[in-house]
């Protein structure tokens, strides 16, 4: 169906609806834009965008990063008990006791470096650990988005947006 | 100017400003009326504006034609609004099934809202549905839009749509006629 068929289609639809709504439609598209509103958006959209660039803002919340810290060091302890449990099949002998809240950020960025495949990019990036610039120097298989997930991962990136007091709310 | 040439310089690096101003200058107005038709006020709505379009200079890259670029531009105008009335609730705690109590009229006040009376009275009933909606009568009433293109927007079933404009319809009519 082309645009005008289409707008054709819409009228009808809507006259057999609500006759009112049909002789007004089309007399107004509800909006008037004043002179010269517009006039400057394409330069502040574009300063605003210098901007956040040149001074790195970016909004990382010091609360997602300790919640990546948190999942990260709760997965570390997952592979390390697991593997406590695999050698203690092979051997009966006391394990030491690990302190796994004794993980350093050290070690846990060590961890994540070396591991870098493993974890989802954009989650990288918001968290400071992985620049943009650098993206692209990444495996394939970290930084590779399905297709057709191109806007899912846009609502994604929404949803991440939320600040922590909206974030507070949900939890 | 068409859209494939705009997508064309915005995949060349030396020419990615120069294609962006461009998108700029073809969508600004349908978006900005877009989003003003959800956002009341004239100054939140141009800020939404400028939020989407960094949105879609930091998305660019992944928009990979498989929808059609105004569908993908609404889609985030459309969330970038909807984000904006959820935080705007969460301020005034009011419920976003139900209808805006103040912004009836702050739509009719709105002096880039147009009004006649009826187109007015429009506004008033618009504004007493609830947003998802006022959103769906917008896109098919206003920008006389498909109800394939408002799925690939709303990433709702065409039925669903169908069945949602005709309630919004039936609605404003039902307001036109007690206000009568």
């Amino acid at each position: 169906m082309n645009r005008n068929e289409n707008r054709e289609h819409i009228r009808e639809e809507l006259a057999e609806l609500s006759p009112t709504l049909a002789k007004l439609q089309g007399s107004s598209d509800g909006v008037r834009i004043p002179m010269g509103r517009l006039d400057n958006l394409a330069d502040e959209v574009m300063a605003r965008i210098a901007q956040e660039d040149k001074t790195g803002l970016r909004r990382v919340s010091a609360l997602r990063v300790w919640r990546m810290r948190a999942a990260v060091a709760a997965g570390i302890s997952i592979l390390i008990a697991a593997g406590w449990w695999g050698w203690g099949a092979l051997d009966s002998s006391p394990a030491p006791q690990m302190q796994l809240a004794e993980l350093s950020d050290e070690e846990i960025d060590t961890y994540i470096y070396n591991n870098l495949e493993d974890f989802d990019l954009n989650l990288l990036i918001e968290s400071g650990i992985v620049s943009e610039e650098d993206a692209p120097l990444l495996p394939a298989n970290a930084t590779e988005v399905p297709a057709d997930k191109n806007l899912q991962d846009y609502l994604d990136q929404a949803q991440d947006e939320l600040d922590d007091e909206s974030y507070d709310a949900l939890f | 100017m068409t859209d494939d040439h705009i997508l064309g310089m915005l995949a060349e690096k030396s020419q990615q400003e120069r294609g962006f101003r461009l998108l700029i200058e073809r969508y600004q107005e349908r978006l900005y009326k877009h989003i003003h038709r959800m956002v009341p006020d004239a100054d939140d709505a141009y800020d939404v504006l400028q939020n989407t379009l960094v949105k879609v200079w930091r998305n660019i890259d992944r928009f990979r034609g498989q929808s059609q670029l105004y569908t993908w531009l609404y889609r985030i105008a459309t969330n970038e609004a909807l984000s904006f009335l959820e935080q705007s609730r969460r301020r005034q705690t009011q419920s976003l099934d139900q209808p805006e109590s103040g912004a009836a009229m702050r739509l009719v006040a709105d002096t880039d809202i147009q009004g006649d009376e009826l187109q007015a009275r429009l506004m008033a009933a618009l504004s007493g549905l609830p947003h998802k909606q006022r959103l769906v009568f917008n896109l098919r009433y206003f920008d006389e839009m498909s109800y394939q293109d408002m799925s690939d927007i709303l990433e709702t079933s065409v039925g669903a749509l169908k069945a949602s404009y005709h309630h919004a319809v039936k609605k404003i009519e039902r307001f036109f006629t007690e206000q009568a």
